[in-house]
Parts: structure tokens; C-alpha cells; sequence
């Protein structure tokens, strides 16, 4: 047999072995064994066979054997040949059209077709298979729109010649993809029909061109679940609105169809249109665009005047904002004739202030002015004359602010587009200085206007303050604006705010400092001369017996630290008041507070910073000088246990940043105090009180060690520590804050300075290791403590070999009837997050080590509870609550099954001792309802009944009965409909009970979950209609 | 795009001058000295300090004892945030319910427990159509979040309506109002109005 006949035969059965065959018969060409006149005559007789399939079959054979055939096979003479028999068959035969177009691509795969050859491949097609949508196989049509935009983009300048030597051409070419549904062929349809729009005159064409794609406009294709092609409506839209923006010529017949789809009653529509609109103005010509400009504005103001849609709404501005981004690079009459309407209209909304048009006016003002710094001009220049004429004929206060609020958003756009206009040119004056030139003019009766309603403004009108504060803070942000008298006044005006402001009105004292703090920024000096004695007046040395106003002052003050060049007037300012306040013996609370505010200066603030690290002068001469005067002056207010954290909390601030030079100096100088609390630790007559031993330098010790670099502190050393540590937690009677200093001192050494192959070593010698540790009989709450605390520096490190000591020994002791409670107890205390214990401070901290606790501890508690005696089972189930509430969900998901009845029966500890318990069960619930509802589905019952008995009064504090009712509220929306609706009525019952609740914060909830509840009833009834 | 709405142009109060109960009774707050609780936390407080290993005192829970009565101010938070029918607005920011026109009339009589909410509705225009649905959906709202023990009466307030008598007729009908929630489309809307309570 011929190749063709077994290409005929296999070509339905088995396409690779067809496709085998053609390569074999292209093969046979190559060595020329077979010549192409004798290929051409072998297929013959079929092609004019009467059965299309064998027709069709038989030109999909050349294509493919012209696909297999290497180029330069194949004779310039032999092409043509080929070509000029391939588009015969597309004249003369439609029903073999699709391998007729394959054949052609691969025949140009072989060779560049000149200009003739293109002209004859696109006007055969034009002229005998339009239109396209004739074919009605998707994959034929898809064939001949690969070859179309094969021609357009390899040859565009020969088919453009097409264009350019007839009249005939483009619109035979437009109407050719007339009626195209499917949404591959489209994507190629929008893309071949994208290059005339943008690169060709098409004004003659112009309305045909865009009816062609605009016809699809809205896309509302939804994909198919099993879409091979995976076209999404997305990609569709894209491309059609790129189509629609590709040309000026356009703008006649977008606008007004686009305009026209916004009153569509579907949001998506008025989306898209909204989106094409903006995607016209970028694309199009300023000069076009000036032309509807005007017509935009009174179709897209409804968006924003009659809001009903926020997306909408912004959308909308965006468009408006566009137009005058565009316009202003066109001639400033355009721009005019643009903003004049708009600027009419905004100022009859203004005269009804404050209505929602109003506010709305402001918005649209706002994003148009931010466009570009001339528009902000003509804005100001159109609105603030009539602003300020309706502010000083009004005396109502409502009317005031809405005028305020239209002043705010106009101010701010200014302030923002010269910080643009900066970024854009270096040497920006001229254009900044025209910027503020057209606010300026205004400038001093905005001030005076904003400055009268902070100032003489009725105490009782909150939000007509707070928008004047904000005005305020806005005008001395606009660079240039202001001169520095002009500044005074407003700072002057906020600090007497923060000074005087009666205690109700918290708010506007926090806006009036955040004012302050902003204005800071770019006005350091004035700050520091005029606010600063004005609140440093309020800070007295000792302050009245009872009296607490200095708390504002002290707020408002350690705030300004966030500006880095008063930041060191800060907090030299308040040392110097707590040196005072120490020597004058002024009370504790002060003395503590002043503490607290330095504190946050250096956590908040933005201190200097030398050699990318903290400057160490601070310490040196402000917390180091504190420091000594707090160990060595006993009674007085830093030598208290909470003065002497806030300290230590200073020291590991700086240190922590210093590098390992400066932070081994500064270990050289803490060398006293380490040997002074070891010693005073090393103690361990049990006659001893703790009174007698001086513990004070262990809380800032504590900082101290903190601090340290892994590397800088010997082994030797650490041991030393470690040692004098565990001697102390067990043998001594610390008072709390020393005994927890203590231990989490020890947690660090063991996490830090000891090398994992010397722990075991170490904590053997020391005798803390189990059994010695946790042995029954000398098991002590001391004992317990630090076995945890030993624990939880070991586990963050992942230090396995001692982990397996200690955690099995710990849940071993959970069936003690006498400590294990105690024992469960700690088990919370293991991942509990600690400030000292993290990267910053150089600790080891192993990724896994809470996917490490997980399975060291849960699996073996899952285990015992199941044979433990009833007395000590709530143990298990505190320990087993103490290790999940601080895991992430991802590690408890895999064990769920085992978990939730255990997390179920948590929620039945019924005595009051355990109500943090349940509360903590119950975040764990309601992150497995959000993430893994259906795991709970078969424990439904057992949940609702549960959770509902947590919300009764008395038996359950409110944090459990809100948690429970949050979690209750969950179960409507999270869990299967026929699963909750028998608990419905049951529910809304016992949920009426809970509205009454006695507490304001568990009602909100309880109304809250119950809504939820009864909503789930009327999903119900809309099935049943 | 609605544009017979009956009032295209309400006014509009701020959110801050709202009555909240922050405002009210500043010593609400944990620190009533003037602060404002930017110092908390930033040192370890151990006056309060709570040791893990205890089981939690047992003063956590005297403070449910205070109880907190439910007073206007709630029935307000509950009804403030009802959106109107015609405008994405809530309802306190429309000034269509207010504090002042709330109030919880204690029981007649000591053996009784029932205490009645009454509360005053002001159409943001006197001829507004919607007078009716409003005064249901605040209605719905209250017999949903309050206990069973309090009656719940919503009037149009005095002299803000064309046809108050008729629309309070409709409200107070216990009837009516039943009938009303029967009507798809009408429930269709008061839940949508309710969708943004919080």
C-alpha cells in the first residue's frame, strides 16, 4: 500500500502512527526517494473523492508530511507549487478547510513568504470563506485564526500594504470574524483585530472596527468546570478593553455605548464599564478626551453624588482623576472647561453642608486635585473663596465641619501632590512654591478659621474639633506654607489642648498629640521651643499628693521621641526629672511613671544611631548612671522591684544592639554585679528569709544576660550562673519578681551559653537532671518550677537528649495525686511566648521546636488519659491545654480526630479553677470551626450542648461565656445545614438567656450568635419556597 | 441607578459625635487618671503579676458581680447600626434613631419583671415612604437582641411624619406586624438592612 492509503486507513485510529507515516513519506522526500509531483498525484485521486472525511483526511496527510519535512528540502519552485495547490483547495473546497489553513502554516514554517504570497493567502481567504462564522467546528476556525494572526504578526507591513491599496480590504476583513462565540478564538480575534486599531488609519472604519469587538462588551463567560483551553473571563475582558482603548478614533462610539451600559442594573457591568473607561482615557488622545470630558463628569458624578457602591464610587474617581491627569498635559483651556462645570456643581453641594452630596463633593475634589499640581490650582483658586465666604456667613456648628471636612481633603491633596512633584524633579522649587502659591492665598483664613474651631470651638462638638485639628496638622505640613509664627500658633493651640482638655474627651487630646508628634517631623525646632517648656511646666518635680495629671503630659512628651532630632532633648529631659524627683523623694508611682515614659522613648522612639547600632552613649550616660543609683540607694523609688525591671529593660535595649567589642566591654563592667548576685544566690541556709539576702541586681542581671551575644559569655562562666540559679530557685524563699528573674535567667543560660554537647554534662552536675530533679519524694513546687524553666530553654533549642528526660518524667507526674496539678499547670508555661527569650537576645530557636513539643508530649497524654484514675484525669487535660492553646493550627490539624474528644471533655471541668482551661479549649474549637468544620460535624450534638452550658451565669466567667458564644456563633455558618437546624430551636432557646446576661461585653456577643442562629431558619424557609 | 429615592440627599452626622459609650463614661476605662494607657504593658507589672503554676485566683470572678444593667446606650449600639433601606447609612448616622429619643421604662410593679423599650424613629423627611420599614427593621432588631423580658415599642417620633398615626398603628399591631414578616420580599429587605448590625 501507498503511504496515503495507510495514512487513510490509520488516521481515525491511531493518529501516532499516522502521524509516523507522513513523517515516513516526508523522510522518503528528503532522500529523494520520492519526488513531490509523484506525492502530489498519489493523494489526487482522493481529493476529489465525494466523502468529505477522506477529502478532508487527505489534505491533512501533506500538512502533516510538509510539517515533518525539514526546510530547504523542498525547491522555491516546488513552494509555490505547493502553495498555489493549497489555495486552490481553500477556493475551491470549504469542507476541507481547517487541514487546508494547517497545511498553509506549515508550509510558511519552511520558507518567508514574499509579499505576493501573503496578499494571495489573505485574499483567497477573504474572498472565499467569509464569513468565518460559515465553519461550524470550533477547531476549523481556530486553524484559520492561527494562520490570519500568523500573517499579522510576521507580515503586518505586507497586509497593511493590503489595507492601504484598497478601500474593499478593511471592511471585508472586520466583517470576516463577524459572530464568533467561542472564547479561544476570541482571545485570537481581539488580538488580530488589535493591530489595525492601533497601527493602521482606520477613521473611514472606525465605527465597523469597534462594533466588532464592543458586540461582546459586557463579558459575562463563565468557564467551564473542565475547560481544556483554561481561558477565563478575565483574560476575555483584558483584551477587549484593551481593543476598545486602542484608539482615539474610537472615542465617538465608546463613550456614548459605554455610558450608556453604566446604567445597567448588574454591578459587574457598571465594573467593567467603569474599568474600560479609564483604560480609554489612558489610551486616548488628551485632545480627544477633552472633547467628552464634560460629558464623563455628568455621567460618572452620580457614582459618587448618589453613592450605592463604594467600589463604584472609587472607581468613579478614578475615571474623573484620569481626565484631569490627561487634560492638564493638553492645553490649560481643555483643563478648564473640564473643571469649570465640576467646580460649579461642588460648590452648590458645599452651601447645603453637611449632607451626603457634600461630603461627596470633598471626595471628588480631593481625587481630581491630586492629579497634578496645576489642577489643585484651579480648584482651590474655584472652591475656597466661596468655602470661606459660607463659613463666616454661618454660625452653625454642623455646617462649620462639613465645611471643614471639604478644606481637609482639598489641603491634603495639595499636600500630597507636592510631595510628587518633589520625587518627580530635583530642583522642584518652582513647581512646589506654585503649588502652595495657590493655597497660600487662603492660607492665613484657613488658619485663623481651623485655629478658631480648636480653640473657641464648643467642647461638646467633638468631630468638629477633631477635623480641625487634623486641618491644622495638614496646613503645617504643606511645605512652604506657613511661616514659623504661623506654626507657633497652631503647636501653641495643641499643647494647651493636651494640658487642658477635660478627661471625657480623650479623643481629641490623642488627636491633638498625634498633630503634635506629625508636625514634629518637619518642624523639630519649634517643637522643642515651645512645646517643650509648656509640658515640662506640667512635669513637676514632685507632684501633689494624689494627683496623677501628669500621666497626659508624660504621654504626649515620650510620643514626640518618634522624631529623631528631638529625641535626645526627650530623653535627657526626662532623666533629669527623674534625678529630681528621686532626690526630692517624690512618690514611687511618679518616679515609676517617668520610668515608663523613657522606656518607651527607647522602644518607640527614634534614638541615634552610630555604627548601625543603638547609640552606646545612652547607656553610658543615662541608663548606666541610673542603674548605679537604683542598686546602691535602697528606698527609693528605682530600687523597687518595678523601677529596677524598667531599668533593666533600658540596658537590654542598648546593649542587645551593640557589637561583640562594646558588648564585651560592657561585660566587663557587670562582672561585679553577676559575682554579687551569685553569692547573694549561693546562700542556702533555709533559716535565711528573703528579706536578709539582697536580691535587687538579679532583675537587671536578668536584662543583662538578655542581652548577650551567644559567644561573648564563657562556658565557664555560664555555668557558674546556671549553678548559683538552680540554687537559688530551689533553696531559697525569693520573693516573686526575684524568683522569676531567676528562672528565666536560667532558661536563657541553658538556651544560650552552654554547647549542646556539654548540657547533659552540666545539668547532671548540678543535679537537676531527672530522676535527681523530679523525684517524688523531695518533688517541691521549687523543684517543679525549675525542672519548667530548665525545660523551656532546652526545648526552644530542640536539645533532644535531655528533652527526653525531662518532658516523660513530667507527664509521669501528672498522675501524682498531691503535685500533679501543679505539674499540669506548667505544661502552659512551656510555649508560652516570653520578651526575653527571642532572636533579637541571640537566642537558639530551632524552627521545629513547637512541632517537637507536639509530639513529645500530646501523643503520650492522648494515650495515658485513656487508663488514668478520675481524680487526676483533669490533670492530663490541663497539661494537654497548656501545649495547644500556643500551637499553630497546621501542627494540632493532623491529630484532630484524636483530639476533640479530649478538647470536648476540657470544656466539662466543671470547677472554677479551671475556667482559663476552658477558655483556652475554646479558641483551640473555634480554630478548628473556621479551618476543619467538618471534622466536627459527628461531635455537633456534644458541642452545642457544651459550649451552651459554658455561657450560663455564675458557673462560668464572662471571657469563658464570650468565647463560647463566639464559637457558638460560628457553628451556623461553619458546620452542614441538616446537621444544625435540629439544634436550632434548642439554641435560640437557651441564647434568649444569655441576652440577659450581667455583663454588657457577653450580651454583645450573645447577640451576635443568636442572630446567627436565627438566620440559619430563614435559609431554611427560602429552600422551602 | 435609583433615582426616585425620596430623599437623595440626606444629612449626615459624623461618627464621632455619635453617642458611644466610651463618651459617656470615661471612667470605664482601666486607667481613669488622664492617660490613656500608652505606658501599659511596657514594664512587667508584678503587683499583677499571676504565677502559671496556680490555678487563677479567685478575684477574677468577683468582677462578674458588677452587673451591668442594659440601658439606653445599648439599645442604641444595637439599633445605630442598622443600615437604611435607600442608602448605604447607618441608621444613628442618619440621626434616624438617637439617644435621647430611647428610653427603658422600668416594671409597673415590683412583682413584675417586665420592662418596656420604647423607641422614637425620625424619617429623615417627613413624607418618607419607607417610614414603615425602618420602624419594622428596628423592631425585628430589638425582639431578636433583648431578653425576653423587655416589650419592645417603636413609634414614629411626634410631628416627623405626614401619616405617623397610620405607620405607628401599623408598628404597634402585634397582627400586622406578623403578617408583614410573612411577605418574602419585605423580609428579603430587613435583612439586608440588618446585615450590617454588629
Amino acid at each position: 500500500m501507498s503511504d496515503i492509503q495507510l495514512y487513510l486507513f490509520e488516521a481515525d485510529k491511531d493518529e501516532p502512527e499516522a502521524l509516523r507515516i507522513a513523517a515516513q513519506t516526508a523522510d522518503r522526500l528528503q532522500r529523494k526517494e520520492l519526488r513531490l509531483v509523484a506525492l502530489i498525484e498519489s493523494i489526487g485521486e482522493y481529493l476529489n473523492s465525494d466523502e468529505t472525511p477522506i477529502r478532508t483526511k487527505s489534505i491533512r496527510y501533506l500538512g502533516d508530511v510538509l510539517s515533518a519535512t525539514p526546510p530547504k528540502v523542498l525547491t522555491t519552485q516546488q513552494r509555490g507549487l505547493l502553495l498555489d495547490f493549497i489555495l486552490s483547495r481553500v477556493a475551491d473546497d470549504n469542507e476541507t478547510i481547517g487541514p487546508s489553513a494547517r497545511a498553509l502554516l506549515a508550509l510558511e514554517r519552511l520558507s518567508r513568504w514574499d509579499k505576493d504570497a501573503v496578499g494571495r493567502v489573505m485574499t483567497t481567504f477573504l474572498d472565499n470563506t467569509n464569513p468565518l462564522k460559515q465553519f461550524k467546528q470550533q477547531s476549523e476556525r481556530f486553524s484559520i485564526l492561527q494562520l490570519i494572526d500568523l500573517l499579522l504578526s510576521k507580515y503586518r507591513d505586507f497586509i497593511r500594504a493590503l489595507h492601504e491599496s484598497s478601500n474593499d480590504f478593511l471592511p471585508a476583513f472586520i466583517s470576516y470574524f463577524d459572530g464568533e462565540k467561542d472564547p479561544r478564538n476570541l482571545m485570537i480575534i481581539f488580538s488580530i483585530l488589535q493591530v489595525p486599531m492601533i497601527e493602521w488609519d482606520v477613521s473611514s472604519n472606525a465605527q465597523d472596527l469597534f462594533d466588532a469587538v464592543f458586540n461582546y462588551f459586557p463579558i459575562t463567560f463563565k468557564p467551564p468546570p473542565d475547560d481544556p483551553y483554561g481561558i477565563t473571563a478575565q483574560q476575555l475582558k483584558d483584551r477587549l478593553r484593551e481593543c476598545v482603548a486602542a484608539t482615539s478614533d474610537f472615542a465617538p462610539y465608546a463613550f456614548p455605548a459605554l455610558l450608556d451600559k453604566l446604567d445597567s442594573s448588574s454591578i459587574n457591568t457598571k465594573r467593567d464599564v467603569l474599568h474600560a473607561i479609564i483604560s480609554c482615557i489612558e489610551g486616548y488622545e488628551a485632545r480627544t478626551i477633552s472633547m467628552y470630558s464634560v460629558t464623563l463628569w455628568d455621567a460618572l458624578k452620580f457614582e459618587i453624588l448618589n453613592l450605592q457602591e463604594e467600589d463604584l464610587a472609587e472607581q468613579a474617581l478614578e475615571v474623573l482623576s484620569a481626565i484631569a491627569r490627561q487634560l492638564a498635559t493638553n492645553t490649560s483651556g481643555s483643563l478648564n472647561a473640564y473643571l469649570k462645570p465640576i467646580i460649579k456643581e461642588s460648590n452648590e453641594h458645599i452651601e447645603d453642608a453637611p449632607t451626603k452630596q457634600s461630603q461627596a463633593a470633598g471626595r471628588i475634589l480631593k481625587s481630581i486635585s491630586k492629579s497634578s499640581p496645576q489642577v489643585c490650582d484651579l480648584i482651590i483658586k474655584g472652591i475656597l473663596p466661596n468655602l470661606f465666604m459660607l463659613f463666616q456667613a454661618s454660625e452653625s456648628i454642623a455646617k462649620r465641619r462639613g465645611l471643614i471636612e471639604v478644606l481637609n481633603e482639598i489641603v491634603e491633596s495639595s499636600i500630597y501632590d507636592v510631595s510628587q512633584s518633589r520625587e518627580n524633579t530635583t530642583n522642584g522649587n518652582h513647581e512646589s512654591a506654585l503649588s502652595a502659591g495657590a493655597l497660600r492665598a487662603f492660607s492665613g483664613e484657613a488658619l485663623d478659621a481651623l485655629w478658631r474651631a480648636v480653640v473657641n470651638g464648643p467642647r461638646s462638638e467633638v468631630s468638629f474639633r477633631l477635623l480641625a485639628i487634623k486641618g491644622l496638622e495638614q496646613l503645617a505640613r504643606v511645605p512652604h506654607l506657613l511661616s514659623d509664627q504661623e506654626v507657633v500658633r497652631i503647636v501653641d493651640a495643641l499643647v494647651d489642648i493636651i494640658l487642658q482638655e477635660e478627661e471625657n474627651q480623650a479623643d481629641i487630646r490623642v488627636a491633638a498629640t498625634k498633630a503634635i508628634v506629625d508636625i514634629a517631623r518637619h518642624y523639630p525646632e519649634i517643637i522643642a521651643n515651645h512645646a517643650f517648656p509648656s509640658l515640662m511646666v506640667r512635669l513637676p518635680d514632685v507632684p501633689e499628693e494624689g494627683s496623677t495629671s501628669y500621666e497626659v503630659v508624660l504621654e504626649a512628651f515620650a510620643q514626640l521621641s518618634a522624631e529623631n532630632k528631638i529625641f535626645d532633648t526627650v530623653v535627657v529631659r526626662l532623666k533629669n526629672k527623674i534625678n529630681a524627683a528621686v532626690h526630692l523623694e517624690a512618690p514611687h508611682a511618679y518616679v515609676l511613671a517617668l520610668l515608663k515614659a523613657l522606656v518607651y522613648a527607647f522602644s518607640n522612639g527614634t534614638p541615634s544611631v552610630e555604627d548601625e547600632a543603638i547609640r552606646l552613649s545612652y547607656y553610658d550616660d543615662l541608663v548606666q548612671p541610673l542603674l548605679t543609683r537604683a542598686l546602691e540607694v535602697k528606698n527609693c523609688a528605682l530600687h523597687t522591684e518595678m523601677g529596677l525591671d524598667a531599668i533593666g529593660r533600658l540596658c537590654n535595649i542598648i546593649v542587645q544592639a551593640q557589637g561583640f567589642h562594646r558588648q564585651s566591654q560592657i561585660y566587663a563592667t557587670v562582672q561585679r554585679m553577676m559575682k554579687d548576685v551569685q553569692d547573694s544566690l549561693r546562700v542556702s541556709d533555709s533559716k535565711t528569709s528573703a528579706s536578709d539576702v539582697d536580691t535587687s541586681a538579679t532583675i537587671p542581671l536578668l536584662y543583662f544576660i538578655a542581652a548577650f551575644r551567644r559567644e561573648l559569655v564563657p562556658v565557664a562562666d555560664a555555668h557558674n550562673l546556671l549553678a548559683a540559679d538552680c540554687n537559688g530557685a530551689l533553696h531559697q524563699q525569693l520573693a516573686s519578681a526575684a524568683q522569676l528573674a531567676v528562672l528565666r535567667r536560667v532558661s536563657l543560660v541553658v538556651n544560650k551559653f552552654l554547647p549542646p554537647a556539654s548540657l547533659q554534662a552540666v545539668l547532671e552536675s548540678l543535679e537537676v537532671l531527672p530522676p535527681s530533679l523530679l523525684s517524688i519524694s523531695s518533688l517541691s513546687l521549687s523543684s517543679i518550677r525549675l525542672g519548667f524553666a530548665l525545660t523551656k530553654g532546652l526545648l526552644l533549642r530542640n536539645h533532644h537528649a535531655t528533652l527526653a528526660q525531662y518532658l516523660p518524667a513530667f507527664i509521669q507526674l501528672l498522675s501524682e495525686p498531691e503535685h500533679g496539678q501543679t505539674v499540669a499547670r506548667g505544661f502552659a508555661t512551656l510555649l508560652a511566648p516570653d520578651d526575653l527569650l527571642s532572636k533579637e537576645n541571640y537566642c537558639v530557636i530551632a524552627g521545629l521546636h513547637k512541632q517537637k513539643a507536639f509530639n513529645m508530649v500530646v501523643p503520650a497524654i492522648t494515650t495515658a488519659v485513656r487508663t488514668c484514675e478520675v481524680n487526676v484525669k483533669p490533670n492530663y487535660l490541663i497539661a494537654l491545654s497548656g501545649i495547644i492553646r500556643w500551637l499553630p493550627y497546621s501542627i494540632i490539624e493532623p491529630e484532630l480526630v484524636s483530639l476533640i474528644p479530649l478538647l470536648l471533655q476540657c470544656l466539662d471541668l466543671a470547677d472554677f479553677a479551671y475556667q482559663d482551661i476552658k477558655a483556652a479549649t475554646i479558641t483551640v474549637l473555634t480554630a478548628v470551626l473556621m479551618h476543619n468544620p467538618d471534622k466536627i460535624d459527628e461531635h455537633a450534638s456534644s458541642l452545642i450542648n457544651r459550649l451552651l452550658n459554658c455561657t450560663a451565669v455564675r458557673l462560668n466567667t464572662p471571657k469563658v461565656r464570650a468565647a463560647a458564644l463566639q464559637c457558638l456563633g460560628l457553628i451556623p455558618k461553619q458546620l452542614k445545614q441538616e446537621t444544625v437546624i435540629p439544634f436550632r430551636r434548642q439554641a435560640t432557646k437557651r441564647l434568649a438567656a444569655a441576652l440577659d446576661d450581667r455583663k454588657r461585653d457577653v450580651r454583645v456577643e450573645a447577640v451576635k450568635c443568636r442572630s446567627a442562629w436565627m438566620s440559619l431558619d430563614e435559609v431554611e424557609d427560602e429552600d422551602a419556597e | 441607578m435609583d433615582l426616585d429615592k425620596d430623599n437623595a440627599n440626606p444629612t449626615i452626622l459624623n461618627p464621632s459625635d455619635l453617642p458611644s459609650r466610651r463618651a459617656v463614661n470615661p471612667s470605664h476605662k482601666p486607667s481613669s487618671d488622664g492617660g490613656s494607657g500608652l505606658f501599659d504593658g511596657l514594664v512587667t507589672d508584678f503587683s499583677a503579676y499571676h504565677d502559671p503554676f496556680a490555678p487563677p485566683s479567685a478575684s477574677s470572678d468577683s468582677e462578674d458581680e458588677d452587673v451591668e444593667e442594659i440601658d439606653e446606650q445599648e439599645v442604641f449600639d444595637l439599633i445605630s447600626t442598622i443600615s437604611d433601606p435607600e442608602h448605604p447609612l447607618s441608621l444613628g448616622s442618619l440621626a434616624v434613631v438617637s439617644l435621647p429619643d430611647i428610653e427603658i421604662v422600668p416594671p409597673r410593679s415590683p412583682k413584675s419583671r417586665i420592662s418596656t423599650v420604647r423607641v422614637l424613629v425620625t424619617p429623615t423627611i417627613t413624607h418618607c415612604s419607607l417610614a414603615t420599614v425602618i420602624g419594622l427593621g428596628v423592631r425585628v432588631r430589638l425582639e431578636q437582641s433583648l431578653p425576653p423580658r423587655f416589650r419592645v415599642d417603636v413609634r414614629i417620633k411626634e410631628g416627623t411624619h405626614s401619616t405617623g398615626d397610620a405607620v405607628n398603628k401599623q408598628l404597634g399591631d402585634k397582627e400586622r406586624v406578623a403578617a408583614a414578616m410573612e411577605n418574602g420580599t419585605l423580609v428579603g429587605v430587613i435583612r439586608k438592612m440588618l446585615s450590617t448590625c454588629q
